[in-house]
């Protein structure tokens, strides 16, 4: 293939696309870490629940994947609030290697119930086969949507964050806890919200990704790596960092498997993770500071 | 485990295996081999659990020792158990490389977590990409012709050398210093432990050890796979095992293995009744593996071998310790060790050894010459200047008080004389060395011990066991070291209560231990930061009665005290600090009457302070 500006342009957009929805998943992982300081690994298993559940409500007549992600949002923002409650009550006290193996023992459940029931097979939906096309550069028309969705998604999580009385609650309490709870904030509440909303983002992430990749229950353990990488790139707790970060990775598997291959570019993207975490931990789009 | 019980355990479980040979299924040689695999597996886990590092990465290591083996045998025809070697070799090099870069940057919690995860993730993606390695379909270890139990054989065997090591290495230096790294790390660097060093000896022993498993389950299994070599599940189901039957434990890994081995083969036959297949009984474990995980973090988080240890000890009636299996059973160990001395201890405490420089008395010329010399020093945090041109000495036998308002610069002069934060400029001299460029462990070891403001126990372990890591700072040997403590508690009257944990103590005595410590480690000078904080009237009194009677035995001290009746008491001379400059130096009678000193604690006059030492 030449490397030609049109092909550099197809590559750029389409990984950036592709990127996006990585930022998608990661947001959620990182979203549950700023506002509650919980690291979970299960939010992969999560989104993987999510794309079967959308991958039977299709194959049983619903019109299209975006209205069983319709569904499936509200619902997991519900079953978020409710895991908060039982499951994963305890686990904002138990140290940082606790809590990775409570969530990686959650993340086997998810996952291996997954494999139970819909077996080890890969699935995919069909696509619609059309695409748009603009100065030589051609897209499918799922991947401009999945990219959009993820990409509002974050704009409007950020707003949400960042503007909103709750949203900057949410942050205070995950900022210095005890000092939330002294100023009249219930952050255990608040914690539950943040974990519906990460379930909530956990049930867009599925949804739009069904619709571009094919997946197997197994796709979990690949997706809770990816989302820890995304989110180390970006910065652990921030949610935006994470975003840009998803896009970074995007790209940069893009151009890495234009100039080299598939292989290369993924193992790159692993040696770039390991410089981060040895060198700068904090991330690379988080503008703080070590302490 | 005690010794003598522990060595006819082990001699049984040896005969044990060696006749299953005589009467059991091929069935059941296979599934034995494994779960003594697994265990082996799981103990050698285990070595990195001792530093209270978590791995969710050993897979890496399982996988090049598996894929070395393969490999060597294909290309080269190479002996199977010199492939394993070099797979060992290679994964330790392999260790080395992560791990150095690793503890460099001080990677802690999810960040060396996950490190390890990225690293196993890759390697598994460079064997799928890998057409010598055989892609995603591995390595097939055609045509082995291998005598028949050899395997059983290897497997008893590393399982039972890699228990009979975790236990021999809980007792020896390395095994106590890898415990005051995982208890806290910061105090092990400061009582002299080369906790770098000592991490990466565990990590490397570790992966080595695990590779050799990988090699042995390749040529088991007779292939290699980038998903079950490399895989996430492997990491889990060995991290699982070892937590399951307790971290940092002896018993503990090959027990949890033998309890998930146990449920793995229940759901089989469940699954078998119910006819699920492969695929669905493999899921369902899975399943299940992942819910006892969870189960295990939430009500077990020590362990059962130390959980079932609790219930016996409280069902005899005996107090239930807190600390894990392996501490326990250090100290009995140690108490069953020298059963003539310890009761010898009790009864007359040894008599303070003093740890000074044996150089002290032949050279009374000395004691004039400077000792401890602080030249200029300068740090700073972010543009804001803690320290800016401090320079202050002290002689040999004195105790110099450092004093000064909150922010003063006073711990970070500590931090820097103690080697935790590097000086930007100047420098930190002792007996004409400089100590600038040396990291905690280091100085420690040149004779300068120091404690901590607030007071930082090795929790899990004893009394005796915290001044044990000081001593053997000092001392190779354990006997040598386990004297030296024993000395150190003497001194500070907690030899009595040597074999308490030491979140048991109270603040007066946790602080004692602090002081116990640093003097285990065989100080000439010990820096003290607020040792008095938060005592009453009469615990601070005694506190400085030992300072004194230490003082005589030969030690010097460099005092950080907001007491300022202690301060002038104790004090032969004061370093005042304000605004992290020097503002005065003098007798504690000229500091209380410097009018400087004085505007500077806000004209709270010291006129009235008691001046001179009640020697």
């Amino acid at each position: 293939m030449e490397l030609s500006p049109s092909v550099l342009g197809q590559m750029l957009l389409s990984g950036a696309l592709m990127g996006s929805i990585y930022g998608a998943v990661a947001m959620g992982f990182s979203l549950i870490f700023g506002a509650a300081k919980i690291i979970n690994f299960a939010h992969a298993g999560v989104v993987v629940w999510v794309m079967y559940g959308v991958l039977v409500a299709v194959r049983s007549g619903v019109v299209h994947p975006y209205v069983a992600g319709l569904a499936a949002i509200p619902l997991c923002y519900l079953i978020g609030h409710g895991v908060q409650r039982t499951l994963m009550a305890r686990v904002s006290t138990m140290s940082d290697d606790m809590q990775i193996i409570y969530t990686f023992g959650l993340l086997l459940v998810l996952t291996y119930t997954a494999q139970f029931f819909f077996g080890p097979d890969v699935h995919y939906l069909p696509t619609s086969g059309r695409a748009i096309e603009f100065g030589g550069v051609v897209l499918q028309i799922e991947t401009v949507v999945a990219g959009a969705l993820a990409l509002g998604s974050a704009i409007a999580l950020h707003a949400f964050l960042s503007r909103t009385w709750l949203g900057k609650a949410i942050r205070a309490s995950a900022d210095n806890r005890r000092g939330a709870t002294l100023i009249g904030l219930d952050v255990v509440r608040l914690s539950r919200v943040a974990m519906a909303l990460s379930f909530a983002l956990a049930a867009l992430a599925g949804t739009i990704l069904i619709t571009v990749t094919t997946f197997y229950p197994l796709r979990a353990f690949e997706l809770a790596v990816l989302a820890f990488v995304v989110v180390v790139l970006g910065g652990l707790d921030n949610v935006f960092a994470s975003f840009v970060a998803g896009v970074l990775i995007g790209i940069f598997e893009a151009v890495g498997t234009l100039i080299f291959s598939p292989s290369i570019a993924q193992l790159a993207i692993y040696a770039l993770i390991f410089a981060v975490l040895l060198v700068r931990p904090q991330g690379l789009v988080s503008r703080q500071g070590t302490k | 485990m005690r010794s003598a019980p522990g060595l006819s355990l082990l001699a049984a479980f040896v005969l044990a295996a060696a006749s299953v040979p005589l009467w059991g299924s091929g069935y059941s040689i296979n599934l034995l081999t494994q779960i003594f695999l697994f265990g082996f597996l799981a103990a050698a886990w285990n070595f990195m659990a001792l530093t209270g590092l978590v791995s969710l990465g050993h897979a890496a290591f399982f996988g090049v020792g598996g894929y070395a083996t393969a490999w060597l045998y294909l290309t080269w025809g190479a002996d199977l158990m010199i492939g394993a070697l070099a797979g060992a070799a290679l994964a330790m090099f392999l260790a080395f490389v992560v791990y150095w870069m690793a503890f460099r940057s001080g990677l802690r919690g999810i960040y060396f977590s996950g490190l390890t995860l990225v690293l196993a993730e890759a390697l598994r993606f460079a064997a799928i990409n890998t057409p010598a390695l055989g892609r995603s379909q591995g390595l097939e270890l055609v045509s082995l012709h291998l005598p028949p139990f050899l395997l059983y054989g290897l497997s008893v065997a590393l399982l039972v050398l890699t228990v009979a090591g975790t236990w021999w290495l809980l007792r020896s230096p390395l095994g106590y210093r890898l415990q005051a790294v995982r208890e806290n790390e910061g105090a092990a660097e400061a009582l002299g432990v080369h906790t770098f060093r000592v991490k990466l000896a565990a990590t490397l022993l570790s992966a080595g050890l695990v590779a050799i498993g990988g090699a042995l389950h390749a040529v088991l299994l007779r292939f290699v796979e980038p998903e079950s070599d490399f895989g996430l599940s492997l990491s889990l189901n060995l991290l699982l095992g070892t937590f399951l039957g307790g971290t940092g434990t002896v018993l503990g890994p090959p027990v949890g293995i033998v309890v998930l081995f146990g449920l793995r083969e229940g759901i089989a036959r469940l699954g078998e009744l119910l006819a699920l297949g492969s695929s669905g009984i493999y899921a369902l474990q899975q399943v299940l593996y992942g819910a006892v995980l969870m189960l295990v973090v939430v009500a077990l988080p020590d362990g059962l071998v130390t959980q079932v240890r609790r219930w016996w000890a409280a069902s005899r009636g005996a107090p239930a310790q807190a600390a894990p299996e392996g501490l326990q059973g250090g100290t009995q160990a140690a108490s069953k060790a020298e059963p003539e001395a310890a009761p010898a201890a009790l009864s007359a405490p040894p008599a303070p050894a003093s740890p000074a420089a044996p150089s002290r008395s032949s050279d009374p010329s000395a004691a004039a010459s400077p000792y401890l010399e602080v030249v200029d020093v300068s740090r700073s945090f972010r543009g804001i200047a803690a320290l800016s041109n401090v320079s202050f000495e002290l002689r040999r036998g004195e105790i110099l008080g450092l004093i000064g308002p909150n922010g003063a610069g006073k711990t970070t002069m500590f931090n820097v004389v103690s080697g935790i934060f590097p000086a930007q400029l100047g420098e930190v001299r002792f007996k004409g060395e400089r100590l600038s460029a040396l990291a905690p462990h280091q100085v420690c070891r040149r004779g300068v011990a120091r404690t901590f403001q607030v007071v930082q126990p090795f929790a899990g372990l004893t009394v005796l066991e915290n001044a044990l890591i000081g001593a053997l700072a000092r001392h190779a040997r354990i006997g040598e070291a386990r004297e030296a403590a024993l000395a150190a508690l003497a001194q500070v009257d907690l030899h009595a209560k040597r074999d308490l944990t030491a979140t048991s103590l109270t603040l007066q005595d946790r602080k004692m231990l602090e002081f116990a410590r640093a003097l285990a480690t065989g100080p000439e000078l010990i820096l003290l930061d607020e040792v008095m904080a938060g005592l009453n009237e009469s615990e601070k009194s005694q506190i400085a009665d030992k300072i004194l009677e230490i003082r005589d035995a030969g030690v010097s001290f460099l005092l950080v005290e907001h007491n300022m009746r202690a301060v002038m008491r104790l004090s032969d001379r004061i370093v005042v600090l304000d605004h992290g400059k020097v503002v005065a130096t003098g007798l504690p009678s000229e500091i209380a009457r410097d009018p400087g000193v004085i505007s500077v604690y806000l004209g709270r006059s010291l006129a009235h302070a008691p001046v001179g030492r009640a020697a």
